[in-house]
């Protein structure tokens, strides 16, 4: 996978391909055959209600789940059964749900902790801390006694201070204050104009409209819809609620 | 008939509940609805007592159980399935259900044979065709369903049920919302934490919204589904721009 | 003031020593989630290899140093991890502490074949003699270094796990391994650095502390004991506290050693005990850990069938039988535990297999046993068995009441604290009296154990006391399964998976917990009566921690749920292995080996041995033809034996042949029944036969849904367990 991102000469128009991926837990299959294209540059929400697969298909991508069949292409290579921390060191990021934090460690370490992917330390602080510069205070603060909010950003930045080809994000707003999922998408609009694709999983769905480019709709372990994120929300209520679409 | 005040729960420095408080009365099956990690799980086991509340009461029939540990609430007529399967892997379903209606027998003064309890439930929750198979065989909608039958074993007054439909299609949960209105119509107080919305509307009396550990709204099904507020909670609150 | 300062200094000494190895512990658990009972037996072998190459080959002191710390240990630690630690992902707590006592027990075994034991081996301090003056006392070199070493550890620690990135991602691999991953770090990598750095800390311990003590492998690998009490008041996490309580054990020691009165026999037994009383104390305050919940284990045990455990006990009978009828007194005498001890074995069945639970004390509950027969059963009064049963029920009891709400790693060390206090301490005191009871003991030495008399009957000679045991086993394996059975075996079995569960249904977790801790102490109790009129006289060393942990390993091999594991068990450690002893040397030596390295290789089948050999002999059960004849050839041998017409070895030669070609036979049948004529004709073993998995090909999880099959089980999913790496599941 190329580095950045921003040499789009070099980067393949199609960043990841999904197809007909299946995977399931203790023998039962939970995604039936899921397709997915991220292009370059392109930010896209996967949506859907509780149990559709959203989170297994992002386990699958990142190397944390193995695919039953299918193939998972990242960048044009078919990279079924590479490893977590493989896909990493590549420029694969994924922010998993919950606090994507080790809460035993300070601000600082947690920082380090970043370098594995291949940047060095100077640069990763001089980012994060550009971005979200209330971290500098917090820096030997043990990241377990931080609010809710600040863990996220911290989590989130080594999505920026890695500077990855692809940013995968798993339930971003879980649990925040809406004003802080706020600044934290603008912070994923902000990567994504600076090349990186984005793949994110968000519940709230009506958070990502103004962030995706596109969305795709899933149910039940396939994916039912795609299209602008607008088209999709009309579907939603449908999906999330029952009852009659328009309330 | 269920009452459950100002429980609040803290995980370090997070709010986790904060001041919930929630009823359900016998006869009824009360739905508990919210996105994921509003904190249903957690209600569910400060109310089981398998996590202790920085604050609150529970009351089962009126009489106050906050202090009892988790066995004693369940003598009071509380039972409970868990979201994440908690079957016992080297028994059968057969066995699974038994060793529930054997520990009910054990303190419960009602007479009964927990032999003929068993075989009742498992006809009753329809687990007939598979009552031999060892539970791990089963797929996780059938997993559900032997859960609950272990809780309805304890022949429960207040039963709690945490996502029971999760794993089921679409035949099996229309089914498993029958049995529930059953089991409650029989006198039994149900809370049901579940995502299918469908179910939750066709069998909850009243429901209640958890939203970041806060109640949002209670009301009957029709009204939660039309309220801006709960529907703002599941898509989330439009600040970003004009749609 | 004078002794006080002497007797600080030693207790400092000591506290070094202990924290060093401690901390090795601590950093090995807290970053790989493995409790090393092996660490101080890495330490004995450093220790060994120093003393060879230091003092009997005379290499200078650096390169000693360098070969011995710098890279024996950590190899040592490093291949742990590679070959074996690597392969437990996914079993259960219960496994991972098998492998790890196992390593122990194969170290100590390893250690004796190539350093003989008996053998003065002289190691000097370092600058042996020499003496610093602190103005208030003096310290040798010896203890100066040792102290100045364990505070350079500490220092070291603290710069590696705050200061170093790899150090950081140690700690961080403790929050969350999945994030680890994410974040692009090498949690092998890490783990293999974290066990390499704890072998360097076992064997700088090891090495400081054998001048000092004899060079004696047992005695080197319990000395962990007192590094584990350490660890407690870390909580197994925290570094500093694990310091902290190095300190106050190490000065406990050093005080008792100079202030207790050395003529009284009541503290004078006390001194080695006292850390494991500490310990013991230190595990009581632990706090209330979480109920088990969702277990998701790989091990599978089938509840026995009828006819399978009729067959096993006409089976015990039998060959109880046989021996008792074929063997000459030396041998009877050799080959006796089998049964006894097999019955300490059988109480591991419902506490390790149905309970989940751990306890390394068995042996220590079949000695109470012991001591009940020999001063309640004067001319055989069957009292005596009964009182064995009660007696060691109710210390089983008294010992789970405080201890019971631990579970895994705790609950191990807090039986085998119990265990080390009873064997070092409690067997070692002079008869005394607690008010109007009177406690009679071992009296110092070994006490004399009537054989038992029932109806004027009299078990008095070698051979009606194997009948004996044989029958009492069999008994004992069908109460066993038939606990199973019961309910409160599907209780037990149910607490294993989700003890949450069952709280929820209104279960006092307490009861069945303390009850099949008092049950299975009982069962070793009996076994430990029978051992006792067996040998007639009994000493404390024969129940001692180190002689049970074959037992337990060996159990747990089998198949720690299945009845068959016991006999397993027994007749591997106490028939097999001294049989084939006798066949030279060599073999016995490499017999030495057989329970630890059969335990470290569990991790790969952890649902146990015995299913093999059970779907071996599947054929066999269901084909009555065979079964008869072979009967009937065995018979007869068993007659021609009688008859003198050839001796023991042939005896055994033929009962063995006789059941391999029965096997295979019935396996030929049932085959050709199956898929008609045309079998290859005598090819050697077919490779896709179940019979010889294991020997043809790797055993997998596929051989065991087949075995399952063919014994006509309940099929098993396993492929769950391992398919999933990271456990989680989209909610």
């Amino acid at each position: 996978m190329s580095h950045g991102g921003n040499d789009a000469a070099s980067t393949p128009r199609r960043l990841v391909e999904l197809r007909g991926v299946r995977a399931g837990y203790d023998g039962i299959e939970v995604l039936h055959g899921v397709d997915l294209t991220v292009c370059a540059g392109e930010v896209v929400a996967i949506l859907g209600p509780n149990g559709a697969g959203k989170s297994t298909t992002l386990k699958v991508l990142a190397g944390l789940h193995p695919a039953s069949a299918g193939d998972v292409v990242i960048a044009g290579r078919r990279v079924n059964g590479a490893t977590a921390d493989a896909l990493a060191r590549r420029g694969l990021c994924l922010i998993p749900e919950g606090r994507g934090i080790f809460p035993n460690l300070t601000v600082r370490e947690n920082l380090w902790m970043m370098t594995h992917a291949g940047v060095e330390r100077p640069q990763v602080l001089e980012r994060s801390l550009h971005c979200f510069p209330q971290l500098s205070d917090l820096l030997d603060r043990t990241s377990g006694t931080l609010s809710g909010g600040q863990q996220q950003m911290l989590a989130m930045a080594r999505g920026l201070a890695t500077d990855p080809a692809l940013l995968v994000l798993d339930e971003l707003s879980m649990g925040l204050a809406p004003l802080v999922v706020d600044s934290l998408y603008e912070t994923v609009r902000q990567v994504a104009d600076g090349g990186t694709s984005v793949l994110l999983v968000e519940q709230f769905a009506r958070i990502v409209m103004d962030v995706a480019d596109s969305a795709v709709l899933m149910v039940q372990g396939h994916v039912v819809d795609s299209g602008h994120p607008r088209e999709i929300e009309g579907k939603l209520t449908q999906a999330y609620l029952g009852g009659q679409e328009n309330p | 008939m269920l009452e459950a005040r100002g429980i609040s729960v803290r995980f370090g420095g997070h709010m986790a509940l904060s001041d919930v408080s929630i009823d359900a009365p016998a006869g009824q099956v009360t739905g508990l609805i919210g996105p994921n990690g509003a904190g249903k799980t957690t209600l569910f086991n400060a109310i089981t007592g398998l996590l202790t509340p920085s604050a609150g009461t529970v009351h089962i029939d009126g009489r106050d159980v906050t202090r009892l540990k988790l066995h004693r609430r369940a003598r009071h007529g509380l039972a409970r399935t868990f979201q994440q399967l908690e079957l016992f892997t080297m028994l059968t379903v057969r066995e699974n259900i038994r060793v529930a209606a054997d520990i009910h027998h054990r303190w419960s003064p009602e007479p009964g044979d927990p032999g003929v309890l068993t075989e009742e439930i498992i006809d009753r929750v329809g687990l007939a065709a598979v009552a031999g198979e060892r539970v791990t065989a089963l797929p996780t909608g059938q997993g559900r369903l032997v859960e609950l039958g272990r809780a309805l074993a304890c022949r429960p007054r207040i039963l709690l049920l945490d996502e029971p439909a999760s794993g089921q299609d679409e035949t099996e949960t229309e089914r498993f919302g029958r049995l529930l209105v059953e089991v409650a119509s029989s006198g039994t107080a149900v809370l049901l934490v579940e995502h299918d919305m469908s179910l939750v509307m066709e069998v909850c009396s009243n429901v209640h919204v958890l939203d970041l550990g806060q109640i949002l709204a209670v009301g009957p099904p029709a009204e939660v589904q039309r309220n801006p507020v709960v529907l703002d909670a599941y898509l989330g609150t439009d600040t970003g721009g004009a749609p | 003031m004078e002794k006080f300062l002497i007797f600080t200094v030693v207790g400092l000494t000591l506290s070094a020593t202990y924290a060093v190895i401690a901390s090795g512990l601590v950093l090995t658990y807290a970053t790989t989630g493995i409790f090393n009972f092996s660490q101080g037996a890495i330490g004995m072998v450093a220790a060994f290899a120093y003393w060879q190459l230091r003092f009997d080959w005379g290499w200078p002191t650096p390169i000693a140093l360098v070969v011995s710390l710098g890279l024996l240990a950590p190899a040592i630690g490093l291949a742990i991890d590679r070959g074996i630690m690597r392969g437990l992902r996914g079993t259960s707590e219960a496994t991972r502490l098998v492998v790890s006592i196992s390593l122990m027990v194969a170290l100590i075994a390893l250690a004796n074949l190539v350093w003989e034991p008996g053998r003065s081996r002289p190691m000097s301090t370092f600058f042996e003699g020499s003496r610093v003056d602190l103005g208030i006392t003096t310290i040798t070199y010896h203890q100066a270094i040792t102290i100045v070493v364990a505070v350079l550890i500490a220092a070291g620690l603290r710069f590696l796990l705050h200061n170093t990135r790899i150090g950081v991602s140690m700690r961080a691999n403790v929050d969350d391994d999945a994030l680890v991953l994410l974040n692009g770090a090498q949690p092998k990598r890490i783990a293999g650095i974290s066990w390499a750095v704890g072998g360097f800390l076992a064997g700088v311990g090891g090495i400081l502390i054998a001048p000092t003590l004899s060079l004696e492998a047992g005695s080197l690998s319990l000395l962990i004991i007192n590094a584990y009490a350490a660890a407690i008041f870390g909580r197994l996490r925290s570094l500093p506290l694990t310091f902290v309580g190095a300190i106050v054990i190490g000065l406990t020691e050093g005080y008792l050693a100079g202030y207790l009165p050395g003529d009284n026999q009541y503290f004078a037994a006390f001194r080695p005990a006292a850390t494991v009383v500490i310990l013991f104390v230190a595990l009581l305050l632990v706090p209330n850990p979480r109920l088990r919940s969702r277990a998701h284990l790989r091990e599978y045990f089938p509840p026995p069938s009828r006819s399978g455990m009729v067959m096993l006990a006409v089976v015990v009978v039998v060959a109880g039988v046989v021996l008792a009828t074929t063997l000459d007194t030396v041998s009877l005498i050799t080959y006796g535990p089998v049964f006894s001890l097999g019955i300490v074995a059988l109480s591991l069945v419902p506490l390790v297999g149905f309970a989940g639970q751990i306890s390394l004390a068995q042996l220590s509950f079949a000695g109470i046993g012991a001591l009940a027969v020999a001063h309640h059963g004067h001319d055989g009064s069957p009292l005596g068995l009964v009182l064995a049963v009660v007696l060691a029920a109710a210390v089983g009891t008294v010992v789970a009441l405080p201890v019971m709400r631990l579970t895994g790693i705790y609950l191990a060390l807090a039986t085998a604290a119990f265990a080390v206090a009873l064997d070092r301490w409690l067997f070692n005191l002079p008869d005394f009296s607690v008010g109007p009871v009177h406690v009679r003991l071992f009296g110092l030495g070994s006490v004399s154990v009537d054989p038992l008399r029932i109806l004027g009957h009299e078990f008095d000679s070698p051979a009606a006391l194997l009948m004996l045991s044989a029958v009492v086993f069999a008994a004992v394996s069908l109460l066993v399964a038939a606990l199973r059975w019961s309910r409160f075996g599907r209780q037990l079995v149910a607490m294993r998976d989700s003890e949450a569960a069952c709280a929820t249904f209104g279960l006092n977790l307490m009861w069945p917990r303390v009850g099949v801790f008092a049950l299975s102490a009982g069962i070793a109790g009996l076994g430990g009566a029978l051992y006792a009129m067996q040998l007639g006289s009994v000493a404390p060393a024969r129940f001692d921690l180190l002689n049970g942990l074959p037992i337990f390993i060996l159990v747990v091999v089998g198949g720690a749920g299945l009845v068959g594991s016991a006999l397993f068990a027994g007749g591997i450690l106490y028939g097999v292995l001294p049989l084939t002893a006798t066949l030279g040397p060599v073999i016995a030596k490499i017999n030495s080996l057989f329970p630890g390295f059969t335990g470290v290789g569990l991790g790969r089948n952890p649902s146990g041995a015995v299913p093999v050999f059970s779907a071996a002999a599947g054929p066999l059960r269901n084909d009555p033809v065979v079964l008869a004849s072979m009967g009937v050839a065995m018979a007869v041998c068993y007659v021609l034996r009688l008859a003198e017409v050839f001796g023991n070895w042939a005896f055994v030669v033929l009962l063995g042949v006789a059941l391999v070609a029965a096997m295979v036979v019935a396996r030929r049948r049932s085959s050709s029944g199956a898929q008609g004529p045309g079998q290859g004709a005598g090819a050697g073993p077919d490779p896709e036969d179940l019979e010889w998995v294991g020997v043809t090909e790797p055993f997998t999880p596929a051989h065991l849904a087949r075995m399952e099959q063919v014994l006509d089980l309940q099929s098993v999913d396993l492929e769950g367990a391992e398919l999933d790496p990271v456990g989680g599941r989209d909610a």
